[in-house]
Formats: C-alpha cells, structure tokens, sequence
C-alpha cells in the first residue's frame, strides 16, 4: 500500500470531537484543601468522605508522579487545572425532562441517546458529563429487581453505608500518585449493587463524556457484586477536539464477593489529539477488582483513544477457586502511547487467569504491555496463561512487551507467549487476488487479529469497537 | 548497602595507593572505575534490573582483594558478612590461624582438616588434596591459564599447544607489555558508567587473561580460563577478560569458576568479559560456573559483534549462595547471529540470576536463546532478558524461550522476558514458562516400573539437557554433565534399575 492512501486514511477525523455550547459551573483552576473542601460541600457529602478525601490529598501531595511507564509527555501542572466543571441544571428529579436539551443532543449525536424508548435494548445508561451524573436510565425497573444503579453523588447520599465500607476497599487512597489524587478529587462517577444472587436483568452502561476545556474529568466507579450476583458493565468515554491536553484519572473498584461474576468492559475513545501530537487526552487509570471464592472478574478494554493510555486493570486473586481475565486490544497511531497491561496476583487456591493482550501499532505510535503474573506462596494450583501479540504497521512505531512473572509456589503453571509480527505482503496478496480491496483486507487482518477480544465484548459493543477500530486505523499500513 | 558501598570505594583507594607505579592510563581506567562506583552505588532490589535479586549475601560480606584478604582479621567476621578484593585478600594475618590456630600452608589445610565440612559446603570436591588434581578434573586438554583466588598461579597454568595467530596472555602481563593495545580495548564494550560491578571491576583491575585472535586464524582446541577459590580467606576477584577475535577467525572460549574447598567461607568474584567480533569470525564462549555454595558471583559478559560473525554463549551456574550472569550481545554489522543459552540448577538457599539483553541495532541479524532453570529446596530463579530491535534494524529475526521447572513447594522462579520493537519487518517472539514436573509423564513411567524418586530424576534431566546436549560432543560437554551430575544426582547416565 502507497504511503499516500495510508496518510489519507489515518487522517481521518475524530467523529466524537465537536463542544456542547452549556453553560457550566467551572471552579476556578488550581487544586488545594479549600477546593476539596468547597467540592465536597457543593455535593453535600458526609463528613466522612471529606476526611477520607482530605487524607487522600495529604498523602498524594507526599508522592512522586511515576516515571517509569514507556511514555513521554510534556509535565502536567496540577494547579492549571479545574478539579469541578459541571453544566448548569436543576437538580436531577429521575427525569430526563430536567436535562438541558442540549446534552441531550450531544449524548444523541454520539449514538447514546438517552430517551428510553428509543435506547438499545436492555442496556441502561448513566451519563457522566465532565464532572456530573446528568442522567440515569431504566433506574426503575433495575429497582425492581434490587439493583442499585447510580451515580456516585447519589449514592453517597442514599447509600452511604454501602459507599463507606467499599470505597477505597480494593484501590486504597494511597495505592499510587492518580489514584490518590482521584481519591482527593473525584467528582462522579458510576455506582452499581447487585444483591445476593440476582443476575442483572440488563446491561448497565456509563458513558463519560469531557466536555469542558482547561479541566480534568476524574470519576470513580464501585461495582460490588454480592455473592452469588452476576452483572456485565460496559463504559465508554469521548471529549471534544482540542489543542491542549487534559488530564482524565480514573478510579474503578470492583468487588466480587462468594461465587458473584463481573463483567466489565470498557471501549476508550477519548481524543488522541491529532496527526502532529497536539491535545489529546492524558489517561490515567486505575482499575482493580477483587475476586473472593469462586467468583469471576473478567476484564475487556478497547483502547482506541487517548494521547497516553495509563492502566493496568487487575484482579486480585483471593478466594480459592476464583479467575480472572483480561482481554485487551490496545491501538496507537500517529503519536498516541499506551502503555498497558494487568496484573493477576494469585492468593487462593485453584485460581485461574487468563491474558490476552493485541497491541496495534501504526504511525509513529508506541504500545506498550506491562503486565504482572503474581502466585504467592498460597495458591496451590494457580494456573495463567498469557498471550500477548503486537501487530505493527509501519516502520515508525514501536511495540514493547513487559511481562514480569513471579511464581513462589511449585504447584503453579504459568505460560507467557508473545509474539511480534507485520501484516504479511503474501496475506494482502492472497486477498488482492481475490478482488478484495487493500483498505478491506487490511481490515479483515487486523480484525482478524482481535478476534479473540472482540468475541469477549457484548454484541452491542463489539460492533462499536470493530467500527472504531476501522476508523482509527483502515489502511494504515506501509 | 552504603557502609558496603564505603568499603568497596575505601578497598579500591587502598589499591590504588599500593600500586602508584601503574602506568598512567591504567590509573585514569581504575580512577574513573572508582568514580563511577561512587556516582552510582551498589544496585538495590529497587533498581530495575536488580529487582528480583536478593543482595544480602554481598552486602552482608566484606570481601577484600587478594593482597589484603588474608589479612583481614579473624576470618569469622570475613564469613558472617565481608568481602575484600584478593590483594588484600592474602595480606597479613595467616589464614589458619584465623580459622584454627594454628598456621597450615592452604596446600595442607584440607588433610589437616579433613575433607567433611569443606567437602559440604563445597561444590567441587578436592581431589587429592591440591590444586594440581582439581586442574586436572576441571581442566581440559589445551592452553589454560588459572587463577587461585583471584591471582594469576603460573605453576598450575600452561600456554603450550597455542595455534599460529592466537595470543592468549595474563592480563598482568598485557598490562605491562601491551599498553596501547589494552587502552584501547578496556571498557569499550562493558561501560563503567551503566553497570556498578564493572566499575567495581575496572577500579580493582589487575587481573586477567587478554585472547586475541589474527584474522583467519581457526583455533581447534578450546582456550581455558579456570578461577578457583579456596574460600580460606574472604578473596574478591577481580578478573577482566578481553576477546578480540580478527576478521573470519574462530575459537572457543571456556571460562570456568570454581570453588575447590579449603575452607567454607564465603568469596565474590566479580568477574568482566569484554568480546570484540570482526566480520565473520566465530566465536563459543562457555561459563561453568560452579562456585562454592557460600560464593558470591557476578559475572558480566559483553559482545559487540561485527557483519556476519557468529556468537554462542553457553552458561552454566550451578553454584554460588548468590550468583548473577549477564550476557550482553550488539550487533553492530548485518547479518550477525547470536546464541545465547543457559542452565541454572539451584538448591538450599541458591539465588541463581540471570540477564540477558540482545541489541538488534542493524538490519538481517538472527538471535535464539534458551535459558532453563531447575529449582530445588528454597533455591529461587530470576531470569531478565531483552530484546531490542532499534528503528531500521528490519528482518530482525529473534527467539527467546525461559522455562522454569520448581521441584519443590518453597523454590521460586521470576521470569521478565521484554521485547522492545521498533520496527516492523520483524519476526520476534518470546515465551516463559513456570511449573513443575508432568503428572501425567510420570505416571506414564511409574505404569512401566520406574520408582517416582528415579521418574523424577529421569525427568529432571531430561529437562535440563536441552541445554546441555546444546553444547557439541567433546570434552567440554563431558566437564559440564560432570558439573551437572554433581548438582542433579543421577543427572550422570546410569543404569535404570526397575
């Protein structure tokens, strides 16, 4: 393929890029206890959770920003940016009336329109724009079957007891520099309780949305799946198209008691800034889950956006009989970076883990996976196997493997396989051949390559990822 | 860690003062040594490539050079935790006295002492009881030169039988006669600046062996570098080994590490191996490393190889209570290939680490490498190995395999193979593996007859002579099974008796 139908092809635009003209209740820049403070006050929290933040803020300003992830970026200034953008509205009454029509749009321009009957079916959807909850839907009939589904404002104030013994539970305020700062700031954000033994009667859905300039967007998101419960959680995640980078630092805590399944998946299509670099996203995250006995934790991300993608979503490994899973596809072009992987810690017996992990690279891109396969001492029986695959299309871009494995039980069987390859001329050939166009079979390879990760996603998802995957990359090969 | 990082600085000041008449460029080689072992201290598990490993056994010694070592005091406080580098090693106070009061020639000590405790925390057994019989069964046939803690012992060396072309001298002797050569040479592939023991090893140099091959010269006959330690006295050696190997020459390059068991203190030998390729010259490097059990060893090998040249290391680490290998090849022409295997078979309390790094920095080079571990008792693994492909270095064919096999519940394994790629016509893939022995495989020979213990046996060797069988037929190969026989029982070929 000419390198001009690739440049052409890469430089296809960022669809989800435009700005809602809302008014907005921004908080000046900056970032000290009164902030936090005046933050905690505008959401009327407990007081526990202003402690809790402020303990949080104490120790991040004690902590050093990590260097050493495979990414460069120019220093972000913590004082420079808005901990609080919210757009101007009445308070949420349930109703999607109260909504500013407005976001409404947005939310329909972006294919999550937000009217229940016109929703994909089954799939109930709280809507995070920049720092607030603006809308939930289907909260009815998930109450019904005792599902809690909110925002974490929400929750906070319905269901402090809940919030008070499972936040900071798996990710503890001090676990590293984002997550503390998060803890010290986080503004909204997704709250999920499945009750014992209940099977989520349907998809539930957050989709964050940063609008605002000059602000970081850092929400926090708690799934507890009481035992024996099943839920599958998908997130999304746009901004608009600017020159200069914002900061995104998310926290997601997920907690699978005896026997309970967590599905969560995540299609991250955040602006990855443009051909030369500029703006873009700076994505740190931080999601982790615990697994008790017998329960299952199952990871899947598409990770499309972003000028720097920073997240390791784990599982921690702690009930006998539990598993985990990571499925990720991870595409970097132009000067995007990801820097990306899991970690599986193994504690209980007889746990199970599996990775598969699909770097893309193209442009000038970087892919890194960073990845943890931990078997302490008590986990007789652990089993992992991880593969992880980098396709690279074009001589600019770079694809890294980092995996550490650390085995201190002999019971344990750990298998790693990595494998680094281009998109072979003899495949394009042998579909040339056959009158499918270059555009379409380099298509049909790199969906090919992701297979095993999209089979993973719901259906509704899959069909998302597969088109933005299109979009990022068609044609991008050298 | 700073108080051992104070007597290493303070061990190589005192060298420096002992040897003012070194020629200048030597004393600017050890003064930058020095300087950078300063600037960057001794590696912690902190440090990235160190993470997995476990200092203490080296932090915990205060090991002196071979000059100094015998004089360092009551060899008690040598063994609980100090080192010194061999100058002073061997210095003032008698070694027996320190160990039984009474003064025994190192020669005599073992029959004086009888063989039992030297024997157990030994790995070589001595043979008859001197040196010259332990040369005998670790030596093979050819040109050798041997070190005994950490100096040059020319009564146990022989350099007859060296082919036309090939130059094989003490590095004491370089020093003196081949100035310019040796400036030239000296830190060129293993950098001061990046690596701590290097500049630990540049700061103390004195010792070692310089092998320069005229170009096309073949060697047949392996050149044999054998470092024994006694472990009387707390000896730090400081062997630098530099390989220049002249366009389409070929040779093979057997290093081997030795601790002979006079005495069961602990030794570090930090040794530096610096290999410079020509164009399509050839060369086989062997590491059998089989150090005594309380031994502290860190070894460094660099290769910077030229077009078409041909590499292949082979290491051995059986012994040691902390043992670090690191192999460190570039490619610097087109169409280089490089082998890097190794073995490393623990027990007891064994750290046995590996690192390896591949440097893919110009187009059509291949690269396969195998590295296995066996891992008894609470022995623990590591094994770091990298692979770079820098921009533009297309065609770049690399394999990389680490398998772990753990034979008991308390052993440990930690494997990091890393890819790093930066360009797209490659082939690259790695693989690593943990696990223990096959239940299936060993029912399968319990249900023809074979007792579990001899199942496992059989098994575990077979697991390691991947690597072993890696090696050509030849003498070199019949040391290394001697070697592995003695840390695998059983791993010799005997009889199965059902």
């Amino acid at each position: 393929m000419t390198t001009d139908t690739l440049q052409e092809l890469t430089r296809r635009p960022y669809e989800a890029g435009f700005v809602t003209a809302v008014e907005s209740d921004t908080f000046p820049p900056g970032l000290n206890e009164d902030v936090i403070r005046q933050l905690s006050e505008k959401k009327g929290e407990p007081a526990f959770l202003l402690e809790w933040r402020l303990k949080a803020f104490r120790h991040w300003l004690t902590m050093k920003e990590p260097n050493w992830q495979a990414v460069k970026y120019t220093p972000i200034d913590y004082q420079a940016i808005s901990y609080y953008s919210a757009p101007k509205q009445k308070p949420k009454k349930g109703s999607l009336d109260e909504v500013d029509p407005e976001i409404l749009r947005t939310y329909e321009k972006l294919g999550i329109p937000l009217h229940e009957q016109k929703l994909l079916q089954n799939v109930a959807v709280d809507a995070v724009f920049d720092s607030v909850s603006v809308a939930t839907t289907f909260k009815d009939k998930l109450a019904k079957a005792g599902v809690i589904f909110c925002s974490f404002s929400e929750a906070v104030r319905e269901h402090p007891e809940l919030v008070k013994k499972y936040l900071g539970s798996v990710v503890p305020y001090s676990d590293n520099f984002f997550a503390a700062l998060n803890s010290a700031v986080f503004s909204d954000g997704s709250f999920v309780y499945i009750p014992k033994g209940v099977r989520c009667p349907m998809e539930l859905s957050t989709y964050f949305r940063i609008n605002a300039a000059e602000t970081g967007q850092f929400e926090r998101t708690l799934i507890v799946a009481d035992e024996g419960a099943t839920v599958s959680y998908l997130e999304g995640c746009t901004a608009p198209q600017r020159d200069t980078n914002q900061l995104h630092a998310a926290v997601v805590e997920l907690v699978a008691l005896d026997g309970a399944t967590i599905k969560y998946s995540t299609v991250q299509n955040w602006y990855p800034g443009d051909a030369e670099g500029r703006g873009g996203i700076y994505n740190f995250v931080t999601k982790r889950g615990i697994a008790h006995r017998g329960a299952k934790i199952s990871w899947t991300q598409v990770e499309t956006g972003s000028a720097i993608t920073w997240k390791y979503p784990s599982v921690i490994l702690k009930g006998d009989d539990s598993v985990g899973e990571f499925y990720s596809v991870a595409l970097t072009n132009n000067l995007q970076q990801a820097d990306t992987g899991t970690k599986m810690v193994h504690i209980g017996k007889n746990t199970r883990s599996t990775i598969v992990s699909k770097g893309i690279s193209a442009g000038r891109g970087q892919n890194t996976y960073r990845g943890l396969v931990k078997v302490l001492k008590s986990a007789e029986n652990a089993r992992n196997y991880t593969q992880c695959d980098s396709l690279l299309l074009g001589d600019k871009c770079g694809a890294h493997t980092v995996p550490y494995i650390e085995v201190k039980n002999a019971s344990a069987q750990v298998e790693h396989e990595a494998s680094t390859s281009k998109i072979g001329e003899d495949q394009l050939f042998y579909c040339r051949q056959r009158g499918i166009s270059q555009e379409d079979a380099v298509s049909m390879i790199v969906n090919g390559f992701c297979r095993q990760v999209f089979k993973e996603l719901p259906m509704e998802f899959a069909v998302e990822a597969q088109k933005l995957l299109g979009v990022s990359l068609e044609g991008s090969v050298g | 860690m700073t108080s051992a990082l104070a007597h290493y600085l303070d061990v190589a000041q005192r060298f420096h003062a002992r040897d003012a008449s070194a020629p200048a460029w030597l004393k600017r080689v050890r003064a930058e040594g020095l300087a950078q072992l300063e600037r960057q201290g001794l590696p912690s598990n902190r440090d990235e490539a160190w993470k997995y490993t476990n200092l203490a056994p080296l932090v915990g010694g205060t090991f002196l050079p071979p000059g100094e070592a015998r004089g360092a005091g009551p060899l008690a406080t040598a063994v609980e935790g100090t080192f010194v580098p061999p100058s002073e090693a061997r210095g003032a106070s008698p070694v027996a006295t320190a160990m039984e009061g009474t003064l025994i020639p190192p020669g005599q000590a073992l029959v004086a002492r009888g063989l039992a405790t030297a024997v157990e925390g030994t790995f070589i057994p001595p043979g008859a009881g001197d040196l010259s019989a332990v040369v005998a069964r670790l030596g093979l046939p050819g040109p050798r030169l041997v070190f005994v803690d950490g100096r040059l012992a020319p009564e146990l060396s022989s350099l007859s039988g060296l082919p036309r072309g090939l130059t094989l001298k003490p590095l004491r002797d370089a020093l003196r006669e081949d100035g310019e050569t040796l400036e030239a040479l000296v830190g060129q592939r293993a950098l001061a600046s990046e690596h701590a023991f290097t500049a630990l090893n540049a700061a103390l140099l004195e010792e070692g062996a310089l092998l320069r091959l005229a170009p096309g010269t073949l060697s047949e006959v392996p050149v044999q570098l054998l470092f024994l330690t006694r472990g009387d006295a707390p000896v730090l050696a400081s062997p630098r080994i530099l390989v220049v190997a002249g366009e389409s020459s070929e040779a093979t390059l057997v290093e081997t590490y030795a601790g002979v068991g006079v005495g069961p203190g602990a030794t570090f030998t930090n040794a530096v191996t610096e290999v410079t390729l020509g164009d399509n010259a050839s060369l086989h490097h062997y590491k059998l490393q089989a150090e005594a059990d309380a031994a502290v060893h860190v070894g460094a090998l660099h290769v910077r190889q030229g077009r078409d040249s041909r590499f292949a290391s082979h290491a051995f680490s059986f012994g040691g209570a902390l043992s670090r290998n690191e192999v460190h090849a570039a490619f610097a022409g087109e169409g280089g290939d490089a082998t890097l295997n190794g073995l490393y078979v623990g027990r007891g309390t064994q750290h046995l680490d590996n690192r390896t790094a591949l440097d893919h920095a110009v187009p059509r080079c291949t690269s396969r490498e195998l590295y296995k571990g066996v891992l008894d008792d609470k022995a623990r693994g590591t094994f770091h190995g990298l692979i770079r492909v820098r921009p533009d270095a297309q065609r770049t064919d690399s394999r990389q395999q680490n398998r772990n096999l753990l034979l008991s519940e308390s052993a440990q394994a930690d494997a990091r193979p890393q890819l790093e790629i930066l360009a797209d016509d490659v082939k690259c893939a790695h693989g690593a593996a943990v696990g223990r022995l096959d239940a299936q495989a060993l029912f399968y020979l319990r249900s023809r007859g074979i007792p579990q213990a001899e199942a496992e046996r059989l098994l575990t060797q077979a697991f390691a002579r991947e690597v072993v069988e890696a090696v050509p037929a030849g003498p070199v190969r019949e040391r290394v099974e001697g070697l592995l026989a003695l840390k695998l029982p059983g791993s010799a070929r005997r009889e199965v008796r059902a």
